[in-house]
């Protein structure tokens, strides 16, 4: 395979007679400055709006990026018609000027940037460094002599995308951890920057911690990108963010996904290394660790703080912290500067599949429903092409990790391999990967066991696409439809309960409410003090003798869950009439009860 | 391959078959292939080298940083990473250079598992007695043959992956995902059943080889292991889809 060559001139910086020689065509221009600017490098305290000068080595290290980030889009990668990826790899040369060249024309230190930027992008990056990183206009970001109190002295920065991962990594870091993170975006133009803005206003209404905030406007102007690939993306957030974190001596720097993504895992066959996005992989959090240690900027911690976490679980974290409704605020699509406002996921790309499966899973299709999105993938028809293929592998995988033994999760996907230490840690690291991926692939399973139950009736009516998701799980497999008539189930099968009712069927993740709910349902016309109710299910109450609370508080509590229980039956039992008999026949009050006016015959037991 | 993926259910086996004999022609490109040659010669050396008693001291003459009682998982985590190194200058390979890295670490991470009952329990020293076991001409063939199978069957579904998805559901070939998985394994099946041709040449290869050279077999010496492994894939192949 040839491999395409480029040269970068940036900024007027020196070209080396070497390379003058070995590349005869003239270098590709690069400018931040001047009438033929082709790169925008501004930054924007959303907070303060008062700016300083920064760090020398701080500056260039964001503007050694910047410059990344504009020649990565320069030269074509062979475009999406390119499959055999024959054009994707590039050799890429920047001459670039820097205001320290003795720190970066080190060996040590362009080795690791090349590494970082080579696992990330998968391309080869040479630099070579000249004296003249300042320019006429400072790169400035913070207050003069800046005081860490005019910022509210935060403790850890954190990348804000405007995406759901970034938004509970946020809550979980002022709420469960007790930091005082600075968030930080980059923009890509001056257009962008709204929806983060309007979900950054709602988190600070939602939270005593205010959230200071920065914005980094780096894109190139001019001509359409020649690549639109942006692998070098990561890079691009890790420095920024650690240049101020190192500006203002906070010692810890988060870029956020979950923990599946995280793992960059090729979703089928056809996807080979960089072409999975590798922002927060384990390997280039790694190689750019050891860059900031070689250039002796820190110490400086850069991390994931959702590694060990499901895109479920990531979202649950808001669930709990009462923050659920900010979900609709954030975006995950790949496709979302052209979405309708009502609808602003697609469905079909592989950020909205993975959301759409986090959000059932982890309860919050209240907040999340399935009509924003342009295509609902469990029961629309998916066309062909990549949301198919989509589809079809993202079920496919999740199969695959629940079926194969957690050691071998390692033969199956040797890629995992980069998802650990080289030295110490790696095994416990390898543990954690495996339940990481065991964990995904059962609560897919469950969503997926769930929809199916959900559209058994359109199913056997014929209403359900024959290139939707859930006919996809169900393939040539037609007995998963004829399930044996129970009649109406109320049962609990491990941790979720199976309620069944008109032939509409429904797996409840066990909650105390759900738990109430079917020690009612199975004593038609019995009564049972709230306090007893609650010792049935809690052994610190038992223990107590079944009276650790007044009557109000048991009272009180008791209600509270089974009105919660309710609701979610409500919302994910698409047939409205058990809610309606529900809500009628659960008596709430010192001594609840259920009193069906007409009798129900459940099956209680499988 | 596409026109069968396209037309009305039959038998998934056959399919995979087919779809294995259209990989022919790329195979055929890859014989010279530098990232390969090297995966194999690497694979190679390290089945030498623990015959003696200076594993880890021939480990670190790739660099490796180990001990014998590091996990196995650190030592085949070190070999990604050198393997990574050495290809970032063979950038010509494409993305065969790091299909053959995870070939290689499959093949390890295979043979350690089953020889020492636990992958993650695994240390360097009980992956050097595991690697020991497929030292001689005819284990160096075993493994010879699990790193080409999975390479093989890699490389087909790498260019055939895309299009499987289109042919799922409804009346056609695939009809759901559970089609797809068996696709999957009769294709995996299949190749590893084609690479059996390569066990008389391995074995062979492998104790010539290290006779005449006392276990210094060099990357040239390697590459054409590879060619002739390749060509012998491809007459494998050949009947299938004709």
């Amino acid at each position: 395979m040839n491999v395409k060559q480029a040269v970068f001139q940036c900024d007027g910086a020196d070209v080396p007679a070497d390379l003058a020689l070995q590349f005869k065509a003239a270098p590709i221009q690069i400018r931040s400055e001047g009438p033929d600017a082709s790169l925008t490098l501004h930054i924007q305290n959303l907070d303060t709006r008062v700016l300083m000068g920064v760090n020398d080595i701080l500056a260039d290290l964001v503007r050694i990026a910047a410059y990344v980030y504009a020649a990565d889009q320069m030269v074509s990668r062979g475009g999406p018609a390119d499959v055999h990826l024959e054009a994707w790899r590039r050799e890429m040369t920047l001459c670039l000027p820097v205001s320290v060249p003795e720190v970066w024309g080190q060996e040590s230190v362009r080795k690791a940037l090349s590494v970082a930027l080579n696992f990330a992008s998968e391309d080869t990056w040479d630099f070579r460094f000249s004296p003249g990183g300042t320019t006429t206009r400072q790169l400035t970001f913070f207050p003069p002599n800046v005081d860490r109190a005019l910022l509210r002295d935060p403790d850890a920065v954190l990348l804000f995308s405007g995406g759901a991962d970034s938004l509970s990594a946020a809550v979980d870091a002022a709420v469960n951890r007790g930091l005082r993170p600075l968030l930080v975006s980059h923009f890509p133009s001056f257009m962008t920057g709204g929806r983060q803005k309007r979900l950054w206003s709602a988190l600070k209404r939602r939270s005593e911690w205010q959230f200071p905030y920065l914005g980094f406007h780096i894109f190139r102007r001019a001509s359409d990108p020649a690549s639109t690939s942006q692998r070098v993306r990561p890079f691009l957030y890790a420095s920024i963010g650690s240049a101020v974190a190192a500006q203002l001596g906070v010692g810890r720097v988060e870029l956020a996904d979950n923990g599946v993504v995280s793992l960059g895992l090729p979703i089928n066959g056809s996807v080979i290394g960089a072409q999975t996005s590798r922002t927060t992989h384990f390997k280039f959090l790694t190689c750019f660790r050891a860059l900031l240690a070689t250039l002796g900027i820190g110490p400086v911690d850069v991390e994931n703080p959702l590694r060990q976490k499901t895109r479920a679980e990531a979202l649950t974290i808001l669930k709990n912290a009462g923050c659920s409704e900010l979900v609709a605020l954030t975006y995950s699509c790949s496709h979302a500067a052209r979405r309708p406002q009502d609808k602003p996921q697609c469905g079909c790309c592989s950020q909205c599949i993975d959301r759409r499966f986090g959000s059932v899973a982890a309860g919050l299709e209240n907040v999340d429903p399935g009509s924003r999105y342009g295509t609902d993938i469990f029961f629309d028809a998916l066309p062909e092409g990549e949301a198919l293929t989509l589809a079809n592998s993202y079920l496919q995988f999740a199969r695959a990790v629940v079926i194969t033994p957690a050691e071998d999760l390692f033969n199956e996907w040797p890629e995992l391999y980069q998802c650990i230490p080289t030295g110490p840690g790696s095994v416990e690291a390898a543990t954690e990967i495996a339940a990481l991926l065991k964990r995904q692939g059962q609560a897919v399973d469950a969503v997926v066991a769930e929809m199916i139950g959900r559209a058994r009736l359109p199913l056997a009516r014929g209403e359900i696409p024959a290139t939707s998701l859930v006919r996809l799980a169900i393939g040539a497999s037609p007995q998963l439809l004829e399930l044996p008539f129970e009649g109406n189930v109320f049962r609990r099968e491990g941790e979720f309960w199976m309620v069944s009712y008109e032939g509409l069927r429904v797996a409840l993740r066990s909650t105390k409410g759900m738990d109430y709910l079917g020690y009612l349902v199975a004593r038609p016309g019995q009564q049972i003090e709230a306090r007893d109710l609650e010792a049935e299910f809690s052994s610190q109450a038992a223990a107590a003798g079944g009276r650790g609370r007044t009557h109000e508080k048991a009272r009180q509590a008791v209600t509270k869950a089974l009105n919660g229980a309710i609701a979610t039956i409500r919302l994910r039992h698409t047939s409205l009439a058990l809610a309606d008999h529900l809500e009628a026949a659960i008596h709430r009050g010192n001594t609840p009860a259920y009193v069906p006016t007409t009798p129900i015959d459940w099956r209680l037991t499988a | 391959m596409i026109g069968l993926l396209q037309s009305s259910p039959e038998d998934i086996e056959q399919i995979a078959s087919q779809t294995v004999g259209a990989a022919e022609r790329r195979l055929r490109q890859l014989s010279d292939d530098p990232s390969l040659g090297y995966a194999l010669w690497f694979l190679a050396r390290i089945a030498w080298a623990s015959r003696t008693e200076v594993f880890v001291s021939r480990l670190e003459a790739f660099g490796f940083a180990l001990d014998a009682d590091d996990p196995a998982l650190s030592f085949i985590a070190q070999s990604s990473d050198h393997l990574r190194e050495i290809f970032s200058r063979l950038p010509q390979s494409g993305p065969f250079g790091e299909l053959a890295s995870l070939a290689l670490r499959r093949t390890l991470s295979e043979t350690v598992g089953q020889q020492s009952g636990s992958l993650f329990g695994a240390s360097v020293s009980d992956l050097q007695l595991a690697v020991r076991e497929y030292s001689t001409s005819s284990g160096f063939s075993v493994m010879a043959r699990r790193f080409f199978a999975d390479f093989m069957a890699r490389t087909i579904r790498f260019f055939v992956d895309r299009e499987v998805s289109n042919a799922a559901g409804g009346d056609r070939a695939l009809q759901g995902t559970d089609a797809t998985r068996r696709f999957d394994e009769a294709l995996d099946l299949y190749c590893r059943q084609s690479a059996r041709i390569l066990d008389n040449f391995a074995a062979d290869w492998f104790s010539k080889r290290n006779w005449l050279t006392g276990g210094e077999v060099s990357r040239d010496e390697a590459q054409g292991f590879v060619a002739v492994a390749l060509r012998k894939l491809r007459s494998e192949l050949q009947p299938a889809y004709r």
